[in-house]
């Protein structure tokens, strides 16, 4: 998926400030600022956790943080909403099966 | 029709009390609302310096038009929200005009021709631009005026100034019949984040659930990590639906705060000394 670089409502796409996020032990090229998903989507990564009781894949349903269904461990942290979240240099993301685990914390 | 395909067929246009009538557009060239939902939303009439435009109480009404007080400016047309205020003169000899709101880029330029899509968004005929208003007052949305020919003006409601975004004339491609048989509307989940099924909060409600919070200490629906922000007005409808009800007799899920979710730091961290007024919460 790419982004909406120019766009006659939502206007220009601001450049930010190039940073670098890893993704399940890849790294990819993000924007400092913007929401963590949006990052992921630009990179075609559309599964964010693995449902707890059927263990389907799951990506983001409602994007403005109220459906929790975007949620990732982020830095250790599980159940972060990556669609509110905004991205900082060098952030750890990993792919959350279930509810994810508190012990990874760090 | 719009509940079948989500657009308009010409046939609903002229049942609603948006459209002017045929004899005031042979006349003068005028507004045509083409608004058949009863949203709660009324900026036309607001928009419209003439008052041509009526909503009034409730706001759910479908806005009704005064066809002698419309002038056609076209202040309107950038103001709806649902893009569905258009201008339309038809009383030229050999062509119509249709006014339409218009959000792509590229913007049309002054005679250029571009295609004129129908409600479907079919490509019908070829259109010519008359003039492209983008004003600070129409906020981003510009205002484009075309030139189609005689008898397109209750057709063409939208342009294409690339030929891209045209839709196929063919029959839209329907999923195989074994796919649709797959698709159970009983299977769909109704609260995500503790995957529950329609049906099982039919189940439910048939063993005697009555209420939102009952479906959720049977089924945990609401208690997952949203916290019962998608699934509870859903879950609402189902139960009235059962229980062949009005969805407004059908006792809410209690709600608490936060209204959304925090960090605990957030808490931890706030110095204040809480006192008893502080937990009277009137959600």
């Amino acid at each position: 998926m790419s982004r909406i670089e120019n766009h006659i409502i939502l206007g220009d796409l601001e450049k930010g400030k190039e940073v670098e996020i890893t993704v399940d032990g890849k790294k990819i090229s993000a924007q400092e600022g913007e929401p963590i998903l949006s990052a992921l989507l630009a990179a075609g990564i559309k599964v964010q956790n693995i449902s707890a009781k059927k263990h389907e894949p799951r990506g983001y349903f409602c994007g403005i943080g109220r459906c929790t269904n975007c949620v990732m461990t982020v830095n250790g942290d599980p159940n972060v909403r990556t669609c509110i979240t905004p991205v900082e240099a060098g952030m750890v993301v990993e792919t959350q099966d279930g509810l994810g685990k508190w012990e990874e914390s760090k | 029709m719009l509940a079948k395909n989500g657009y308009l067929d010409l046939e609903e246009v002229l049942d609603i009390p948006g459209f002017p009538g045929k004899e005031t557009l042979d006349r003068k060239k005028c507004v045509v609302i083409e608004c058949q939902q009863n949203i709660p939303c009324n900026p036309c009439e607001a928009a419209c310096p003439h008052h041509a435009i009526t909503v009034g109480e409730p706001i759910t009404n479908l806005p009704v038009i005064d066809k002698e007080k419309c002038v056609g400016c076209g202040l309107c047309v950038a103001k709806c929200p649902g893009q569905a205020i258009f201008l339309v003169d038809q009383s030229a000899e050999d062509y119509d005009t249709v006014t339409l709101p218009y959000e792509y880029y590229p913007l049309p330029e002054k005679d250029q021709e571009v295609y004129g899509l129908s409600r479907a968004g079919v490509l019908l005929t070829k259109a010519t631009v008359l003039r492209v208003i983008m004003t600070k007052a129409n906020d981003r949305t510009a205002v484009v005026e075309v030139k189609v020919p005689k008898g397109y003006g209750m057709e063409v409601r939208n342009i294409s100034t690339d030929g891209r975004r045209i839709a196929s004339s063919d029959e839209p491609e329907m999923a195989s019949k074994e796919l649709l048989a797959e698709i159970d509307e009983n299977q769909m989940y109704v609260c995500r984040c503790e995957e529950i099924t329609k049906e099982e909060v039919i189940e439910a409600v048939r063993n005697g659930a009555t209420s939102v919070n009952e479906v959720k200490r049977l089924l945990r629906a609401g208690m997952g990590l949203c916290q019962g922000r998608n699934c509870a007005k859903t879950i609402e409808r189902i139960i009235a639906q059962e229980l062949k009800v009005s969805p407004a007799n059908v006792p809410q899920a209690t709600k608490r705060g936060p209204v959304r979710p925090i960090k605990l730091t957030n808490y931890t961290s706030l110095e204040i000394e809480a006192d008893e007024d502080f937990f009277e919460h009137d959600w």
